[in-house]
């Protein structure tokens, strides 16, 4: 089903999509989930502000429930969210997910708010080198 | 008139296909620091404001009746375009404080013609206050002024230091035409008159100027 990143509800779906956690019961909580989706907002606010001082001054949205309420984001921003979010959350996390995934995500998402182009995905078990024989 | 809705859609969307990853609300922000720029510099927005000169009386507030506020006093002119010396001497904009140089003796309907720029508040939808023929007149130079002043903001992933100063400079060159074209009326071909240098009476030599010539210099 494809998310329209409008709501709060759509960006935890894609980010539990993206974290392999879509079904219960979950590996992140949905509170869990909430803080790495403010903080990634911050976060944002920090490299554009212009996402949100035009909208909200010296406030910041904030969400305490994962529900269809409206995330004013503008279209080319919000998959940078997700990946902020998805970075937030793997950074919390010390079981099995290695950081240098997590670094990726939060690579790719400061890189597609201050860069044209997004860094790509580190893959998480290193490649073999080629044999010399 | 405000601006019309299809000349600020399509200036916004000009301006975001050229700056990728740009929020419209960065956009409509950068926009009205340019308009203000454009219409200061310019002189190109312009109203005629009537008042009424009353005896013995230099101070007069006069308020734009069509949006912007006042950045400077052109001339105070009455129905036979005569014109009475007049400063600001204070700005409350929208408004400007006006003063008479010369008290007058009797009552005289006059115009006062100042020349402005948008203020706050915006319209809806952070649409600035400007006139409607600012945008269908002169999208290019606007346009590129946006475009060079967010091209320019730092670690942005529209960030272009080098095409923001080609752009920002054609904002420029733009605000030159439009300071022209209002100086000379709109008239093509026109120019600004003024009497041939032989005809002049007043002297500016020494680089001090003489307002009020003595008489010796007359005819110089």
């Amino acid at each position: 089903m494809p998310y329209e990143l409008d709501s709060v509800e759509s960006y935890i779906l894609d980010v539990r999509t993206i974290l392999l956690d879509k079904t219960p019961p979950y590996r992140y909580s949905d509170n869990s989930l909430l803080v790495a989706f403010n903080t990634a907002m911050l976060e944002a606010r920090r490299l554009r502000p212009d996402m949100f001082v035009y909208k909200f001054g010296d406030r910041m949205p904030y969400y305490a429930a994962i529900t269809d309420e409206h995330v004013p984001i503008e279209f080319q921003l919000r998959l940078p969210i997700v990946y902020g979010t998805v970075a937030h959350a793997m950074l919390r996390d010390e079981e099995d997910v290695p950081v240098q995934r997590a670094n990726s995500f939060m690579i790719m998402f400061q890189n597609m708010l201050t860069n044209v182009y997004a860094t790509p995905l580190t893959p998480t078990v290193s490649t073999p080198t080629a044999s010399t024989q | 008139m405000a601006i019309q809705k299809q000349d600020f859609d399509r200036m916004i969307n000009e301006c975001e296909v050229q700056l990728p990853g740009a929020t419209r609300a960065g956009i409509k922000g950068t926009l009205f620091n340019v308009l203000d720029e454009f219409l200061s510099d310019s002189n190109s927005w312009l109203e005629w404001i009537p008042f009424v000169i009353v005896s013995d009386t230099q101070n007069y507030t006069i308020t734009p009746a069509q949006g912007g506020q006042i950045k400077r006093l052109g001339q105070v002119i009455d129905k036979n375009c005569v014109r009475y010396p007049a400063t600001v001497v204070g700005l409350q904009p929208p408004a400007a404080d006006l003063w008479l140089v010369w008290p007058t003796n009797v009552t005289v309907n006059v115009q006062a013609i100042v020349y402005k720029s948008i203020v706050l508040p915006n319209q809806h939808d952070q649409v600035p206050d400007a006139p409607s023929w600012l945008l269908p007149q002169y999208e290019r130079p606007i346009e590129a002024g946006v475009v060079g002043r967010m091209q320019m903001h730092k670690a942005k992933s529209y960030s272009d230091p080098t095409n923001g100063m080609i752009n920002v400079k054609r904002l420029r060159d733009g605000i030159a035409m439009a300071r022209t074209q209002a100086m000379r009326g709109g008239l093509y071909g026109g120019q600004s008159w003024r009497f041939p240098r032989d005809f002049r009476t007043n002297s500016q030599r020494g680089g001090v100027s003489t307002p009020f010539p003595s008489p010796t210099s007359w005819g110089v």
